[in-house]
């Protein structure tokens, strides 16, 4: 079997042969003054669309047209073929009109969405793994909620030893808002484990006041704040891993639309100056 | 140390789908129905506790399925029916999948973008929206016609609507004839006044593909004479093809190997349209003539790396005649004595491109002055021109003819062509310049008169003389018009010919001498020619006339040789130079209308009188050099108009000079043997290394299109 490394160097030799062989053909085209922007035009309009019928094919169960991952690494190469593409047709400039200038950050947009993709998807899953356990994404509220019960039984527990509500009061004032939800987006993005380690080390410092059953009850919730944290640090990863598509997707319709005017009116205006 | 956070073992997970467009209003909060809402996003908890309860003998039991709560307590009804027990879960209100959300999005956007589509290209903002931006500034002052935008004077689907411009996209072709009608609209501005320039317009350097077959011989050949065509410009023998670098190999030649690798040589450019080359809509400051180095060297059969490396030599420019002739280098003593320089005959043109010629008043005329011993002017004024002088004929018959004041031996060539305008007396001319006969010797053909016994041809010549001398006097406008005829008749062309028309004038301010000249010796030539009877014996005794009067500068009526000349009174005299014109031009007109006698006879006089006057006008043509059919009165500029392809820009190098008059730093003198090879008017080749010292890599521009454009014809 072929590993990964075997594939991907060679299908970044390939895809470097076809953009050398492209600039190649681009550049002694030009020197002889033929006007390469319509064959350079046209590449792209052919790539565009097939890096489209990716999202065709996810939605076709029938015919079997190769595996979606084969698609996947052809869209891939493809889209990085393609902005190459996109900068000797532009020749390097940035667009003046306006309608050039949207159908320009459109398609810059739907680029740039596709390599924060790449790199989302090739570095995501190795955190989540890193970060202990699997969990299906529309699956996080369900345990969430298992936890919250899990840490709601654990205060009640608390309560049955000398009638101390040291631990339910803090779970009242700070843990109850945290265990209710997943956090902010921005926390679970960036800085994903400040608050749990300053719950865990207020819960640390309460054990002063507690009993030794209390403490006991106290480390089980610090563990259930853990097992909070990793959820979140879930929800949040595989959030952005649905999220970026959110952009890369509906605006490459919106460029598939553009490109349609495009073709129309340098057809239409070619030639006169 | 990986922590489990849920079971996905086959008994323990249930099954997600994903792809499902609803789910459970509940799931946020994390406890979801098992079923989820049906296709249309509604909640299915009721349906999900409602079963199909199965008989079992005479009792009936609850079906429902364990995902939805498993049998309920109450069970079914006695009748089988399922008694609706209270469902698992509440009623929620569904939300959409994140695949819905997304789908949703998709649909969403399109639209908008469909909408702001439709939106924009419809008016009032279709043209300011599609327009790829702003033009150059050269193109910045085309307008419409008002309350329009600008598209439609350039595009002509400027006027049309997007149902136009789809047409256009499904008929639209790649042929040549596409590009020629699409450059059309350019053409409409530029070449707009030369024909020739504007078929040509799209061709390789805007000419026949000829011409520039034409231009590589000569640059090839050593012997213009050997040349398939010989060319219009002067080529001196052994041109040094030399050049330095010519193997270097950089950014350039490796291109010029590819495109040969992948194209082949170029050798059938078809028709390049204006667009190729000139991108517009790129900015009020981008510069329309950009062009790369190596676009220009793809065509060229001699490649090399860049100016400074392999571009030939400048000797390879071929020497230019034309202009006004003036050799630089016989001059060099006074340069170096400094009573002459540079400053003191050219100057800057307005724009600073070319070092223009001063006025033969301004630049010549301090060295050589009037009456100065050294100017060919001089000579002019010492030497008049003999214009009218009456033949010594005599007559078998009695004749009204001044035959004692009548000295000429022959006609003079001023005469000769006055007389050519006259129908009457062409054939006579025949006779007298026949190459067998007379030659243009008047006693020869008196002499052959004589032998023929044919006495009326004196007459006849006396007649057209007295009716020339009678006409020149006239100052009527009965006069003007009848010289004008004759002129244009013994021109071979029109009454508007621009020539007719300055003789004509020419001759007018002689009205006065001529009518001196008529009382002196012809004073009853009206009547002679009214048919009365007339003697010479009844005229008065002439005596010395001098003109000296404004309007007949130069003319006079000379007593002793009873005469009319004509003396220049200034260089440029406005006479001669329309007479050699008239003449040069007219004589070496290419087409003679062989089947009209008269005009192959005038043609051959105006040749004949051409040639004599030759001596005389060689104190104008030292200077004023002549082409085929043109004499240069004004200088030529610089040889830049050899190939037409060629600019240079004095004004930058001039404030370069440490000394601005120092322009011998790049012209330089040709003081050695005639054989050197020498470029115009007395200078040497100009020296590559002098330009390459400066225009290099990371100095000043060595690009082609700093020296070189690409149009002959600037359009």
């Amino acid at each position: 079997m072929k590993t990964f490394r075997f594939r991907l160097f060679w299908a970044i030799i390939a895809s470097l042969f076809l953009a050398i062989l492209f600039v190649v053909g681009m550049l002694s085209y030009k020197i002889v003054l033929h006007n390469t922007a319509f064959i350079s035009g046209w590449i792209l309009l052919v790539m565009v669309l097939v890096l489209t019928l990716f999202n065709v094919r996810k939605k076709l169960t029938y015919p079997p047209l190769f595996k979606s991952a084969t698609w996947m690494q052809f869209h891939i190469y493809i889209g990085a073929l393609s902005v190459l593409v996109f900068l000797l047709h532009t020749e390097w400039h940035l667009p003046n009109g306006v309608f050039e200038s949207i159908f320009y950050c459109l398609f810059v947009f739907v680029a740039g969405s596709g390599v924060i993709g790449i790199y989302l998807t090739r570095t995501i899953p190795r955190q989540l793994a890193g970060r202990g356990g699997e969990v299906i994404f529309e699956r996080i509220p369900m345990f969430l909620k298992e936890l919250r019960e899990q840490a709601e039984g654990l205060v009640i527990d608390s309560l049955q030893f000398n009638d101390s509500t040291i631990i339910a009061d803090f779970y009242n004032t700070k843990l109850a808002a945290y265990m209710s939800a997943p956090r902010p987006v921005s926390l679970r993005v960036f800085r994903h484990d400040r608050l749990r380690e300053e719950y865990q080390a207020e819960l640390k410092a309460l054990h002063r006041y507690l009993s030794d059953e209390e403490q006991e009850v106290a480390e089980k919730i610090s563990d259930v704040l853990a097992l909070k944290d990793v959820l979140d640090f879930h929800h949040g990863r595989q959030g952005l891993l649905k999220a970026w598509l959110f952009v890369h997707i509906p605006l490459t319709y919106a460029v598939l639309l553009f490109m349609v005017v495009h073709l129309v009116l340098v057809h239409a205006f070619y030639g006169g100056m | 140390m990986r922590i489990p956070l849920q079971e996905l073992g086959f008994k323990e997970s249930t099954y997600e789908r994903p792809n499902q467009a609803w789910v459970c209003g509940w799931a946020k909060d994390g406890d979801p129905c098992k079923h989820g809402p049906d296709g249309n996003g509604r909640c299915t908890a009721h349906a999900q506790a409602i079963c199909q309860p199965r008989g079992d003998g005479d009792r009936w039991l609850c079906t429902r399925a364990d995902a939805f709560g498993g049998s309920c307590t109450e069970g079914p009804r006695p009748d089988g029916s399922c008694s609706c027990p209270t469902p698992e879960h509440l009623v929620c209100q569904p939300t959409r999948s994140l695949r819905a959300k997304r789908g949703l999005l998709v649909k969403l956007v399109a639209a908008a973008t469909f909408g702001f589509l439709v939106l924009m290209l419809g008016d009032p903002w279709r043209q300011g929206f599609v327009s790829p931006g702003e033009l150059s500034s050269v193109h910045l002052a085309i307008e419409g016609t008002a309350g329009e935008e600008n598209c439609m004077t350039c595009h002509s689907a400027g006027s049309q609507g997007p149902a136009a411009w789809i047409e256009t996209l499904l008929t639209a072709s790649d042929d040549g004839e596409d590009h020629h009608n699409r450059s059309e609209q350019c053409l409409a501005c530029h070449f707009k006044d030369g024909e020739i320039a504007r078929e040509q317009a799209m061709l390789v350097h805007g000419v026949a593909s000829g011409q520039l077959e034409r231009v590589t011989l000569i640059a090839q050949s050593p012997n213009p004479d050997q040349s398939p065509e010989k060319p219009s410009v002067e080529i001196q023998a052994n041109v040094d093809v030399t050049v330095v670098g010519a193997s270097v190999i950089g950014a350039t030649t490796s291109q010029l190997i590819l495109a040969d690798l992948v194209h082949g040589p170029i050798e059938d450019k078809p028709e390049i349209a204006c667009s190729n080359c000139h991108q517009e809509h790129r900015g009020i400051n981008h510069d329309l003539r950009l062009m790369d180095d190596v676009a220009c060297q793809v065509c060229h059969q001699q490649s090399f790396e860049s100016f400074n490396f392999g571009h030939p030599r400048f000797t390879q420019v071929p020497r230019q005649t034309g202009g006004i002739s003036f050799d630089h280098a016989k001059h060099e003593e006074r340069f170096e004595s400094g009573k002459m320089n540079c400053a003191g005959c050219h100057s800057l043109d307005s724009q600073g491109h070319t070092m223009e010629v001063k006025s033969f008043e301004n630049a010549c005329e301090g060295c050589h002055e009037q009456r100065s011993t050294d100017h060919h002017g001089d000579v002019i004024k010492k030497n008049t021109l003999l214009m009218i002088q009456l033949p010594e004929i005599e007559f078998e018959d009695d004749a009204y003819w001044p035959v004692d004041y009548a000295y000429g031996e022959s006609l003079t060539p001023m005469m000769t062509m006055l007389l050519a305008g006259d129908d009457e007396a062409l054939p006579l001319l025949e006779k007298i310049y026949d190459e067998d006969g007379a030659a243009g010797d008047l006693y020869e053909w008196l002499i052959e008169t004589d032998d023929n016994d044919e006495p009326a041809l004196r007459v006849e010549l006396a007649m057209a003389l007295k009716r020339l001398i009678a006409e020149l006097a006239d100052d009527s406008k009965d006069g003007a018009k009848a010289r004008i005829d004759r002129l244009a008749s013994a021109l071979g062309t029109t009454v508007d010919d621009m020539h007719v028309q300055h003789l004509a004038n020419d001759l007018a301010s002689a009205n006065f001498v001529m009518l001196i000249f008529k009382q002196l010796y012809l004073p009853q030539v009206d009547a002679d020619l009214a048919g009365e009877d007339v003697s010479a014996e009844d005229d008065d005794q002439p005596e010395t006339q001098w003109m000296t009067s404004a309007t007949t500068a130069g003319w006079r009526v000379d007593f002793d040789d009873a005469s009319v000349s004509y003396r220049p009174l200034t260089h440029g005299d406005s006479l001669l130079k329309d007479w050699m014109e008239a003449l040069k031009i007219h004589s070496t007109k290419p087409a003679v209308d062989v089947t009209n006698r008269k005009s192959e006879i005038r043609a051959g006089l105006q040749k004949h009188i051409y040639a004599e006057l030759k001596s005389d006008f060689n104190a104008c043509t030292k200077c004023h050099t002549q082409e085929e059919q043109t004499i240069n009165w004004n200088a030529a500029g610089r040889a830049s108009g050899f190939s037409g392809y060629t600019k240079f820009n004095h004004s930058p190098h001039i404030a370069m000079l440490p000394d601005q008059d120092d322009c011998m730093t790049c012209h330089v003198l040709n003081t050695g043997s005639a054989n050197d090879l020498s470029m115009p008017r007395g200078f040497l080749p100009h020296r590559n290394e002098r330009c390459e010292s400066c225009h290099a890599p990371g100095k000043a521009n060595n690009t082609c299109l700093n020296c070189h454009q690409y149009h002959k014809l600037r359009p």
